[in-house]
């Protein structure tokens, strides 16, 4: 019989070294596995590297200061449009002037330009005086403020002054109402009223109420603050005292119901009902498809006033390159 | 049958079966050796100093300032100064500016919201712009950043007709009427509504 045995245990030695050599090159194998998942991690992970969102980002505090110092330039009362758009040129270079030193410091090259034509003009509507009451220069109460159009208004501004005392209280027949009337259909029209409730748990508030055609009426509520003395409205910002009011922007409902200023009418003419309610100032810019030749008299004449403009964005880093055109108007409702 | 004289796999086999022995073991060794060195940590991997927490902190900076900018509450943080004394309102101290605490604004209550309820300190710089170039006021300063800090910014335009605003919030006169050396800010160009272009920048960093 062959001796089978002695040859195969003979051998045994370069079994132990194979095996050594599988498991070697096992664990590397499994190295790499884990290697190439953590580098998958990685890459899925990684921000935004090149810079692209400080682009935007800077987009949008050039769109906010050229805001700011427009809205400045049209509450110039009495000056005429080229003298705004003038200044609002020199506000606007020196803007990029100052915008591209502070971005350099960054690495960054910003450049805004603005060319005095790409602008819309408008007319602005105000009054100045805080101590009267929102009726017409006849002292009328239920006037109307400008013709019927469509036309588009932005940064509708109230500050209401005394609040407790000239307010109607909550649940009289007369509050104040700013209406956005569709003359053309019947009734159709955007409304809000303002009234004062003292029976707040919390103190003594302000109460706003919007109702227009696609929505039932909706009501929002601020606190006053004690011996504030006045409370600014912001009707197309939809914000009370800087707190946000949902009745006049857009409700959390399940089809996102937008309650903007001027929704669910198309045509209309901007009216304010039961003026010696409230007392304070206002002031709002229309566009150039809104015209005052039909409306009452106004305590103050509107004055020209620029209602938008476009100016060129150019922001250069080493690894981005972004142009584009923006356009500032203010206080403008989303359409 | 195995004889008395011979072992299992002969005489002369002991020491080279050593040798595979030993060799077997270096090599088992090295490759774990290896394989645990080549295991890659990168800075995106889970740890205390991750670049997530860092890009996370200077998210909620910006968002922080952003919102406070729309908000006008940036706005009413630069402009909280005391034109008598020529420093911030309600500062403790020598200088001109918040150590420890926030300001006593809305800019001040947020930051505080975000920042100090999670161990996190901030100094707050406002850069501003002169003939010399631009010139930078300290409004918070809580101490030396560590390495891993983050710094967020946020460019306000100030105009002619903005107001100082006094210690209780209410406004006071307008940046044109103030003289040169009531505000820290100066006016850059007159003839203009244009009053100064300034930067507000936040450095964050985790104790």
């Amino acid at each position: 019989m062959a001796n089978l045995g002695s040859n195969r245990r003979s051998d045994r030695g370069q079994i132990i070294l194979v095996a050594a050599f599988l498991l070697a090159v096992t664990f590397v194998v499994l190295a790499l596995v884990v290697n190439s998942a953590i580098f998958t991690e990685n890459l899925a992970t990684r921000d935004d590297v090149a810079g692209s969102h400080d682009a935007l980002d800077h987009r949008a505090e050039v769109q906010a200061s050229v805001g700011t110092a427009l809205t400045s330039i049209n509450n110039e009362n009495g000056t005429d449009l080229s003298d705004k758009k003038g200044n609002l040129s020199k506000s606007i270079d020196n803007i990029s002037q100052a915008g591209g030193l502070h971005q350099s410091t960054q690495g960054r090259l910003v450049d805004v330009n603005w060319d005095s034509s790409d602008s819309e003009e408008g007319v602005r509507i105000y009054q100045n005086n805080a101590s009267r009451n929102f009726s017409s220069d006849s002292r009328d109460d239920d006037w109307v403020l400008t013709d019927s159009g469509n036309f588009d208004v932005r940064n509708f501004q109230m500050n209401i002054t005394e609040p407790e005392e000239e307010l109607f209280p909550l649940g009289g027949s007369e509050p104040f109402r700013l209406v956005a009337n569709d003359t053309s259909d019947g009734d159709i029209e955007w409304n809000m009223t303002v009234e004062y409730d003292g029976s707040l748990p919390t103190g003594e508030g302000l109460v706003v109420n919007v109702d227009h055609p696609n929505h039932d009426e909706v009501s929002c509520t601020h606190e006053l603050e004690d011996d504030a003395g006045f409370v600014l409205l912001d009707v197309t910002g939809a914000s009370i005292d800087g707190e946000s009011c949902h009745a006049l922007s857009q409700l959390q409902d399940e089809d996102g119901t937008p309650m903007w200023f001027g929704e669910g009418v198309d045509e209309y003419q901007i009216e304010f009902q039961n003026a010696d309610s409230i007392q304070g100032t206002y002031s709002f810019v229309g566009d150039d498809s809104m015209s005052t030749t039909g409306a009452d008299d106004h305590p103050e004449d509107p004055d020209e006033a620029i209602y938008s403009v476009t100016v060129d964005y150019e922001f250069y880093t080493s690894q981005v390159a972004y142009e584009t055109d923006i356009r500032v108007a203010p206080g403008e409702v989303p359409s | 049958m195995v004889t008395s004289g011979e072992n299992a796999a002969g005489d002369t086999r002991g020491q080279a079966l050593t040798l595979e022995a030993l060799t077997a073991a270096i090599l088992i060794l090295a490759a774990i050796g290896f394989a645990l060195q080549m295991t890659a940590v990168t800075p995106l991997s889970a740890s205390t100093s991750s670049q997530h927490v860092e890009n996370q902190l200077q998210s909620s900076s910006q968002g922080v300032l952003g919102s406070a900018a729309d908000s006008g509450a940036l706005h009413e943080a630069v402009l909280f100064w005391n034109t008598t004394e020529q420093e911030f309102h309600n500062v403790s101290g020598d200088e001109q500016f918040y150590r420890s605490g926030a300001p006593s604004n809305d800019f001040g209550n947020a930051t505080d919201q975000v920042f100090s309820d999670r161990n996190v300190a901030y100094n707050v710089f406002v850069h501003y712009q002169t003939e010399d170039g631009v010139e930078t006021q300290q409004m918070v300063r809580q101490g030396e950043p560590s390495d891993h800090a983050v710094s967020a910014s946020r460019t306000i335009e100030l105009t002619d007709d903005h107001r100082i605003v006094k210690k209780d919030g209410s406004l006071n006169q307008t940046l044109s009427e103030l003289d040169d050396d009531e505000f820290y800010i100066p006016q850059q160009d007159e003839d203009n509504a244009h009053y100064n272009l300034v930067r507000v920048e936040v450095v964050a960093w985790r104790i």
